[in-house]
Order: C-alpha cells, then structure tokens, then sequence
C-alpha cells in the first residue's frame, strides 16, 4: 500500500481550486441562468495582465493581482452586459454556447499576444507554509481552499439577507415575474455577473500559482470544476464546495496506485456521472414510494 | 514583446470588439567545435559559413517549391524552426539562391490535429507538388504522413522531430536527437556525472512519445545497473504538485527525476517541487525543451545549480560560425519576436543542410527526385550546431545522426555548459549496433 498522506495534501489544494471554482460558476448560474464556459479563459485573462503589469511594466506584485482580480470583473460584466440583453430570452443551451465563443475569441486574444512562451506568476503567500509529513502546505493553497468555504458561505447569507440578494434568489426562481414585481432585472443580472467575473479572476490567479501560467491549460482546466457544479445540481453551494474538495481529493490520492494513475484525470467525470446517478436513483425509489 | 506596452493597446483594442461579436454571432445563429560551417553533399572540406553562393546577388530563376509542416495551436508553437528556416532562404534568395534558383518556402499549419496534417501534406504534395520538405516540425506530421511522403519519393531533412515515427520511418532525418535520446542524454548525466542511483521518467501521454521516451531510459538504466521508474502522464497537467512529489518520492535522496515532458510542463512540474519543498530531496534533469529562453526566468533563481537540462544543439550564445551565421541571419531576415532557441537553431540547420547539398546540382536538375538522391548521399556534414558531423543514414540504419550531446545548467538567468560537460555520446537502445555500422561506413566522424 503506498503513502497517500503527500497526496492528500496535494488533493486538498487541488480540490479548493475546483472548490472555489465550481462555487463561481453555480452563483451566476442560479441568478442569470447562464453556465458560464468562459470561467477559465477570463481568470486566465486576468493573470496574464497581471504577469505582464509586473515583468513588463514594473509594478508591484500584490496591485497587480488586483488588477487581474478586477479585470475578471470587468471582462465578465461587460460580456454580461452586452450579451445579456441579446440572449436573453433564448433557451440554456444557447447562452452557454454564447460563452463558448466568448472563450475561444479571449483564448484566441491570448495566444496572440502572449504567444506560448513559458511564464510563472509569482504569488507572495506561496513562501509562507509548514510541512505536513514531508509535503509543504502554502499558504496560498490554504487561501483557495479558505476562499472557497468563505464565498460559499457568505454567497448563502447574502443570498438569503441582502436585498440585492433576494432579488436574485427571485429572478433565479422567475425572471419575468421579477421584472414585473419591478425589480430591475439588466441590474440584478449585471451586479451577478460583475461578481461572478471577480470570482474568475481570484480564480484565475490562484490556479495560475498552482497549476501553470498557460492560456490553453488554464481555460480548460476550469472545465473539471463543471464536474463539482454538477454534484452540486447546479443549485447548492455546499454541495458544489463539498464535490470539488472530494473530486480533488480522490484525484490526487489515485497518483502513487499505478495501476489507475494514468487515469485519474477521469476523476472529475467519474464522481459528478456516479454522484447524479445515485441522486437519480434516490428520486426513483421517492416517486415510486410516493405512487 | 518588443514594446513593454505593446500588449496593453493590443489588449484594449481587442477588448472593445469582442464580447459584443461573440454574443451577437450566438444570438443570430557551449562548447563550440572549431571552425564548423559549409559542408554539403557527400563529404566536403569545410567552407566559410554562409547563406547558399554568398555572393550578395537576388535570385532571379524559376522558383523551387520548398515546403513544411508545422504544429502551432492549442498551446504548442514549433513555429521557431520554420521561422529560422524561412528567414535562412530569404538570405540564400538575396546571395544568389540555388544556382540562380530562389526558393520559394511554404510552410502549413496542422495544428495539432492528425486530420489537418493529412490535409495540408496532401496539399504540399498533391497539389502544390513541392520539390522538397525541409524543416518540418511538428507533433502529428511524421505518424501521420510517413506513408504519403515514403510513396512519393521525399527524402525529408525534418527540423524538430518528436514523435517515434520521426525517426522510424525512411522518409525523415532530423537534425535533433528527439525525446528519447534526450531523456536518456539527462539521464546518464545524471548517473555518470551527478552519481543517481535510481532513475525516474516523467514523460507525457502522447502517442509516439511517452512509451517512446521511457523504454529508452529504462533501457539504459537496465545497461547501467540503475534502478528506473517511467511515470506517463496527461498533459497539461491538472495536479503539477501531486505528479513532483510522486517523482521526488520514487527518486529518493539518491536518485534522479528525468522530466521529457513539453516545457510548460516541467516548468510547473518545477515550481510544484519547489513550493511543496520536494525540490531538494533528489536530483532534477530535463530533456532539451528545458534549454528554452524562456525557462531561467520562469523556473527563477530557487534553481540555479540544481536543474540538468540536455541539449541536442550547441549554446544559443556559442561562437561557432554556423551559430553566429544563424543569429545573423534570424537578426537580418526574421522577426524580432521570432524566438533564437534550439528549435529555431534546428530549423535553420536543416534549411542549410539542404541548401548546401542541393548547389551541388545544376539549375535544371533540380527536380523532387534529384534532390531526394542527393540528400540521400549528405555524409557527415560538419556543423558546430552539433557535436559530430550529420548524415543521411543508410538503408536500413537507425535514423539518429545526431546522437551526441552536451548537458547545461542553470546559472544565474542563463544556461550554460555544466561542468565535467562538453559532449558525450549518448546510451540509446540500439547505440552500439549504430555505432558500428557508423564507424565501417565512415559515418559521423571528422
């Protein structure tokens, strides 16, 4: 039996990563109806400007990644701006295609001016950090995974408190009822996808510091965090938080069993394809009791 | 980036079309060797190093149409060794091309997709009917087209081969080694030099490469008496610090991790060991990708001294005539972004190779299978972008010319040669059959 407990480290950080990650993505799905496959490649946005405003223009690290975490806003709300309205009465389906493009045309924008070349974002937590066994943990893997309970939680209260929230919670349930109880909706959505584009580039930055600092890999990477929004239905934040921690978890531990290590890149689809069936199955036998 | 701001206007300019493009279009539907240089067909003295005749007049004859296949997309740009490539016939066209002759270089895209490869092939070949390959780099090129190439006749002078078939099939002879005798280049450093005990493999899950680059290590670990543990990998990697501490632990204090994996992933294989502190319980060698400009900058200062990287052609900076020729040409005929890295170094070696082989034949004589006979006939070629003269191997023989290299290390933002360095021959499954068939043909020495 080998050694799992470096891996267990290693799964946790990766697991706040799909974590925090997955909880960006159900926020903005419940408010605006939109899966936004374009997560990855506006965090991966972020982070690029964010190396390019330190090693080409100078600037100080920590400014820079607020730029980078400000950018995911900007380029989020404005693509929700302009998209929103235009899309707004086509079926799921269409709008998240809509991201698609969104994606490959920032994927495309990225190649062109950063080209391949390898690069590394420097992120100060990283040098903080203990050992655990003979693995350190960062701090900035302790920040996804902190970050990631954090937005969860304070999503649910503000969901459920603020008045901005509750009317996000109603447009989730029924937009055209919302707007005609007067709430405005182009607002409520913008303010959704503002925070959910803020999110992307937290995202963005602390996957660029742990994974790599590559347009392509960072856009698709987002792609296993879809897996914990699915275990969480789309709807429950802690189940969303819950799934990405498991997910990253069971991935990481497949490493040193080298007879399924090759494959622990399924991980993602495996889990969120069984946990969906199980939950299917317990709808079953309550509808078939229910009869 | 030539401009520190240049990508900032790019970016705004972008910026202000594309989410509303994008939404709309749904909503509607080293150690140099002395002298070096010229060479040509067969085997010749060597000659000042230059572009073609040198003799600073425009060709101005039928063009000869020169083709290429690269990969450049989803991440991976070979587009270097094509760009040393072109910019080396543009010189050639301006000092008086082939005989008279300019070449005319076209090179097409695959894109990393198999299917695109077979198309732009057939298109070079079929339609275009090109004269000649030369320079080719790409990930899909050689499995996919060998055949096609075989059937019709091409002797082809490959810039970067990668997967197995490069090297494999009788169509191709590049001027690199490849990821096998890469690995294994770093991986008897590391056992010849840095004293390993075990050996462990890090190479990716792509067909042609990861089995490929592993069973060679294995194998030479097995001749050595070292242990070996080959781990393949899907690339990119999702968990860089789970896969480095994975290697650092199967390594142990005595052993060496031998990453052969593209560069972006050994570098976040790098700063995964470092910041989970692994870096420094074992050794740490790379495969030549690691000898990219790139790679001190992004890897950082943590790795001075600590990271071994192989290198299949000569330093960048190297005062050889054929490298100075090479950072010449790419200074006067390339784009200032273009990269100057070993890709583009093999590149341009290939594009010189043929270019000196092929003045050998008459304006009229250069036809597909006139030059395919005579680069068939290229024998040790002397180059200081190499440690021993290239050759287009016989019948039958390994396609490895180049099968000599040299190791660096890095210092302070750069890689230079490591100590105990200089250049060695390389332990590759089959070396020894090679060697000797080399050796009773002549080949590969002077």
């Amino acid at each position: 039996m080998p050694d799992i407990k470096p891996f267990l480290v290693t799964g946790l950080a990766l697991g706040g990563v799909y974590a925090l990650s997955g909880v960006g993505i159900v926020v903005l799905y419940r408010i605006t109806g939109v899966l936004n496959f374009a997560f990855g490649a506006i965090g991966a946005m972020g982070a690029l400007i964010a190396w390019s405003l330190v090693n080409d223009a100078g600037m100080a690290t920590w400014p820079a990644l607020l730029i980078a975490v400000a950018f995911g806003g900007f380029a989020s709300l404005f693509y929700g701006v302009v998209g929103g309205p235009v899309l707004g009465g086509r079926d799921e389906l269409v709008k998240a295609t809509g991201t698609l493009g969104y994606a490959l045309v920032l994927l495309g924008i990225m190649f062109w001016i950063w080209s391949d070349d390898p690069r590394t974002l420097d992120f100060p937590l990283t040098r903080y950090g203990f050992f655990v066994g003979e693995v350190r943990v960062t701090a900035t893997q302790l920040v996804s995974i902190g970050l990631a309970v954090l937005l969860t939680g304070l999503t649910t209260v503000y969901l459920r408190r603020a008045r901005l929230g509750t009317a996000m919670r109603a447009l989730a349930n029924d937009s055209e009822i919302t707007g005609m109880l007067g709430v405005p909706v182009r607002r409520v959505e913008a303010a959704a996808w503002l925070g959910s584009g803020l999110v992307c580039g937290a995202c963005g930055v602390l996957l660029a510091v742990q994974v790599r600092l590559e347009a392509a890999a960072l856009t698709f990477l987002v792609i296993s965090s879809f897996a914990a929004a699915l275990i969480g239905r789309l709807r429950s934040l802690w189940a969303t938080l819950v799934g990405g921690l498991v997910i990253g978890l069971v991935e990481s531990v497949l490493t040193p069993f080298s007879s399924v290590s090759q494959y622990r890149t399924i991980t993602p689809f495996v889990v969120a394809i069984g946990v969906l069936l199980w939950l299917g199955r317990r709808r079953t036998v309550a509808v078939a009791r229910g009869a | 980036l030539t401009s520190k701001h240049s990508w900032l206007s790019r970016l705004i300019v972008c910026l202000s079309a594309v989410a509303a493009a994008s939404a709309l279009l749904v909503a509607c539907g080293g150690d140099d060797e002395s002298g070096g240089g010229g060479g040509g067909s067969q085997e010749k003295a060597a000659s000042p190093s230059k572009c073609g005749l040198g003799n600073g007049k425009a060709a101005r004859g039928n063009a000869i149409k020169v083709g290429a296949v690269i990969t450049n997309g989803a991440g991976v740009d070979f587009s270097s060794a094509t760009d040393a490539a072109a910019a080396f016939f543009k010189c050639v066209n301006a000092n008086g091309g082939i005989n008279g002759r300019p070449v005319q270089y076209t090179v097409e895209n695959d894109e990393l997709n198999p299917e695109k490869a077979g198309q732009v092939a057939s298109k070079l070949v079929q339609q275009r009917k090109v004269d000649a390959i030369v320079a080719s780099t790409s990930f899909v090129d050689c499995p996919v087209n060998a055949s096609l190439y075989e059937k019709n006749g091409y002797n082809i002078i490959y810039g970067v081969g990668v997967p197995e078939q490069c090297f494999k099939s009788p169509a191709f002879t590049a001027t690199n080694e490849g990821p096998q005798l890469s690995g294994v280049g770093a991986a008897q450093y590391a056992v010849e030099t840095l004293g390993a005990k075990k050996l462990v493999g890090l190479a990716p899950n792509l067909p042609g490469i990861g089995t490929y680059t592993n069973d060679g290590i294995k194998a030479y670990a097995d001749e050595a008496g070292v242990e070996f543990k080959g781990f393949i990998n899907d690339i990119p990697l999702k968990d860089p610090q789970s896969v480095a501490v994975q290697a650092a632990q199967a390594a142990g204090s005595d052993g060496a991790v031998v990453m052969v994996m593209p560069v972006p992933e050994d570098i976040a294989v790098m700063k995964a060991a470092e910041s989970s502190g692994v870096a420094d319980t074992t050794k740490w060698t790379c495969a030549t990708p690691c000898n990219d400009l790139g790679f001190p900058k992004a890897v950082g200062s943590f790795w001075d001294g600590k990271i071994f990287t192989n290198s299949e052609l000569a330093l960048t900076d190297s005062k050889g005539a054929d490298n100075q020729l090479w950072l010449k040409v790419m200074d006067q005929h390339a784009g200032s972004k273009d990269p100057r890295d070993n890709f583009s170094q093999a590149g341009f070696l290939a594009a010189k190779i043929f270019t000196d082989t092929v003045l050998d034949l008459k304006p009229g004589e250069l036809t597909k299978e006139n030059i395919s006979a005579a680069i068939a006939k290229v024998k040790n070629y002397k180059t200081d972008l190499l440690c021993k003269p290239w050759y287009w191997p016989p019948k039958g023989a390994d396609h490895y010319p180049n099968n000599a290299d040299r190791t660096v290390v890095l210092k302070g933002e750069k890689q230079v040669e490591a100590e105990k360095g200089g250049c060695f021959d390389v332990s590759f499954p089959n070396a020894d059959a090679l060697r000797k068939l080399e050796q009773g043909q002549g080949l590969n020495t002077g």
